[in-house]
């Protein structure tokens, strides 16, 4: 289950209200569970959890726009779902702005509702694998000697193999076996498969080794 | 006569000792009535009729007035020196002398009596101190005199006892009126300097008015305030004349006032010509001082120089009302807001259900503990906005009226001390005309001051553009016939315009600039939960009356 399932985590103040939006999302199929409070939340949810958040803006002591913000400074990257008794734009704003999937009245229709809910559900997927690849890349990377680390950033910067032997102060055909041997171990076979490679791992070419 | 060393001799010499004596008590019956302002003068007359009889029985007689005749004179040692003592044979007429005596005391006695009346404590003590000294002299004489005639003692003559108490009461007076005025002066010295360095301390400019010739004289400081020269005559034209043109008539009225009145002249104006962009604002208060017939003669005063805090009341004034108004938006916006969220919470839980439940029924084989549990819920909910509903009409409304008898003064002195500072920061005289008979109302004490409150608030606004001379609003209240209390607003302002009039009791309609337009119709509604109601009128002279009816509590006996 863990890693794997989506839940949509409901956090709301209103017991009765976070009720019934359980009870209709169960019948449709999702996996829910609720909060009473942002504090709750954040004490019960580990990190990693896939899924999504589905947020009453407006709470007492720790309220939506508070939960964002430290879910935010907590590394918690579950996209959220705002739901508000009144579209005041003020809120609205900031909360598009850190990122909410989107700002929904707690009386909008059902579709709407359930289409913001899979939206978010499908950013979570598609940030869950882009966390597995960029994991994978990492791994890839991680096995680089730091000789080679400092070879492949050289190259990165569009460095020639006499460049990079004579700033590393070795042979040239020395840093020619390094740069097959790192490429074998990436797996790429061409430079421009390396760079669009490290850009993802989130290497970059003028970061010094 | 002391040294008289022959019958004869002391018989001329005492026979001429009774024209001093004869002035000397004129001078006191003087005396008496010149210090104390009181005695009855038809006794002070018999007294001195009387000793000016003795004076004619003195020179008619054939020795004096003491003394038919002397037989002989001795010498006697009294206090190292040696006078003379006479044997001698009463005059028949010597009775006159304690006639005189007691026409003496009643004098002294019922003038002291007349100044103790008076009653304050420096007259009371005169009148012991002087009466009681002169009571006591002149007691003592007519005994010492009728001892000594009577042949029981021999004393000097002259060496009567009786003469120290009135000595040292005289002398006491005496010094003390000759101490005081330098006691006075130096007093009204130190005030003189104190006053003169709160005068300076304040800023004060002093004036006098000397109304009969129309000279007014003022301080250095105050013909700084009003822009004239330091040689320059004034009189209250010329005063006039460096007033802001608009204001002249406010202080001429004011003026008017404080004759008519005996009030303090008290007055703020500005100082300036008419296209002065910042006007001098100077406050001055003044005391009319009059003759003995009441006219007045002089008005003293000081003036002083306002502008800074008649500047500031204004930013002050400008801030409060934009931070009501915004209070007021504000105040409507969270209530909205609450609002809003209170009752999606209920709203949006029924929603959600519902469109649950449409699912679940989909199933041809339905969860039916899930529906009743779901139904459950939406009833819960349900109930739950019924309430926020509920609790948004008590808060509007306040729901049930909280009624209790209430005295229409109480009402009214209520809203006018609430609103005392903001009249007479706009300069508007808040008149109360509550007829003495005005009996009780029934109603929410709150709500009816609040219909008061808008009323009287808006008078004052509508005041806002009269001549300051007509800006007043009055609160009346009286009894109407049928079972009514009539509570009236009445303003001399603007008045309500045709177009305007129909519209006056709608919600959202205003004519102001930061009005809401909720004050009348919610004004008319509580006035009517009441049992009342509210209308509109214009004055037969300029302005308008706004007046509301409720029904009047008429005791119940026993009840």
């Amino acid at each position: 289950m863990t890693g794997s399932t989506q839940i949509v985590h409901v956090v709301d103040d209103d017991a009765s209200f976070a009720r019934a939006l359980a009870r209709q999302l169960r019948a449709h199929g999702f996996e829910v569970q609720t909060f009473a409070s942002a504090t709750d939340f954040l004490a019960q949810v580990p990190r990693d959890t896939r899924g999504c958040v589905v947020l009453d803006l407006a709470m007492p002591v720790l309220d939506g726009l508070a939960l964002q913000e430290a879910m935010a400074r907590a590394g918690h990257c579950l996209p959220i779902v705002f739901l508000t008794g009144h579209g005041d734009i003020p809120s609205t704003v900031r909360a598009m702005r850190g990122g909410a999937e989107d700002v929904i009245t707690k009386l909008a229709p059902e579709e709407a509702l359930l289409a913001a809910i899979r939206r978010a559900l499908a950013r979570d997927e598609h940030q869950a694998e882009l966390r597995v690849r960029v994991r994978a890349l990492h791994e890839r990377f991680a096995g680089l000697t730091p000789r080679e680390v400092q070879v492949l950033h050289l190259v990165l910067q569009g460095r020639l193999n006499k460049q990079i032997a004579w700033e590393l102060g070795i042979h040239e055909r020395t840093v020619k076996l390094h740069r097959t041997s790192l490429t074998t171990k990436v797996g790429v076979s061409s430079v421009a498969e390396l760079a669009q490679l490290a850009h993802e791992a989130g290497w970059h070419p003028d970061e010094a080794g | 006569m002391m040294q008289a060393r022959t019958p004869r001799a002391f018989g001329l010499a005492q026979r001429w000792t009774h024209v001093p004596l004869f002035f000397t008590l004129l001078t006191l019956v003087v005396f008496v009535r010149a210090a104390f302002g009181t005695g009855r003068l038809w006794l002070a007359a018999l007294f001195v009729t009387s000793r000016a009889a003795i004076l004619v029985v003195n020179f008619a007689s054939d020795v004096s007035f003491n003394y038919s005749s002397i037989s002989a004179v001795h010498a006697v040692h009294v206090l190292g020196a040696t006078i003379s003592c006479v044997e001698a044979e009463a005059n028949p007429w010597v009775v006159l002398g304690p006639a005189t005596g007691i026409a003496a005391l009643a004098f002294v006695l019922d003038a002291s009596i007349a100044l103790w009346r008076r009653g304050d404590a420096r007259n009371r003590q005169r009148a012991v101190t002087i009466g009681g000294g002169l009571l006591v002299w002149v007691a003592l004489m007519m005994v010492s005199g009728a001892v000594t005639h009577a042949g029981r003692i021999h004393p000097p003559y002259f060496l009567s006892f009786s003469f120290l108490p009135v000595i040292g009461a005289a002398s006491y007076e005496l010094s003390r009126h000759i101490l005081r005025p330098g006691r006075v002066s130096a007093k009204l010295h130190a005030t003189e300097a104190e006053l003169d360095l709160a005068v300076v301390a304040a800023d004060l400019g002093v004036w006098a008015w000397e109304m009969r010739r129309d000279v007014i004289s003022a301080s250095p400081e105050a013909r700084r305030m009003f822009g004239l020269s330091e040689d320059e005559p004034i009189d209250f034209p010329r005063f006039l004349e460096a007033v802001h043109p608009n204001d002249r008539e406010a202080i001429q009225e004011a003026v008017r006032s404080a004759i008519r009145t005996g009030s303090d002249y008290q007055t703020e104006y500005r100082v300036g010509r008419i296209d002065d962009v910042a006007p001098r604002w100077i406050a001055a208060r003044g005391r009319i001082e009059r003759t003995r017939d009441g006219t007045p003669h002089r008005m003293r005063g000081v003036v002083f120089d306002v502008t800074a805090r008649r500047r500031s009341d204004l930013e002050t004034q400008e801030l409060r009302d934009a931070l009501a108004h915004s209070g007021r938006v504000n105040a409507t916006g969270q209530l909205a807001a609450t609002l809003a969220h209170e009752l999606s919470q209920p709203l949006g839980a029924i929603l959600r259900n519902a469109e649950a439940a449409t699912l679940l029924l989909r199933d041809p084989d339905p969860d039916l503990d899930e529906l009743r549990a779901i139904v459950t819920d939406i009833r819960a909910d349900d109930a739950r906005a019924a309430n926020v509903i509920q609790r948004l009409r008590s808060l509007l409304a306040r729901g049930r009226l909280d009624t209790r008898v209430l005295a229409v003064s109480q009402l009214v002195s209520g809203v006018v001390a609430l609103l005392r500072a903001e009249a007479e920061a706009r300069g508007i005289k808040l008149e109360i005309d509550i007829a003495p008979d005005v009996p009780p109302v029934r109603g929410d004490a709150v709500q009816l001051q609040q219909v008061v409150l808008n009323l009287v608030m808006n008078a004052m606004d509508a005041t806002l553009e009269t001549p300051s001379t007509l800006r007043s609003v009055v609160l009346g209240a009286r009894a109407v016939e049928g079972g009514w209390v009539e509570v009236r607003v009445t303003d001399l302002g603007h008045g309500i315009c045709s177009e305007v009039a129909d519209r006056l009791f709608e919600r959202f309609f205003t004519t102001k600039a930061n009005g809401m337009g909720l004050g009348l119709p919610v004004s008319r509604t509580i006035v009517e939960a009441h049992g009342g109601s509210l209308t509109a009128g214009n004055n037969v002279g300029p302005g308008a009356t706004f007046r509301f009816l409720l029904p009047a509590v008429i005791a119940e006996p026993g009840g």
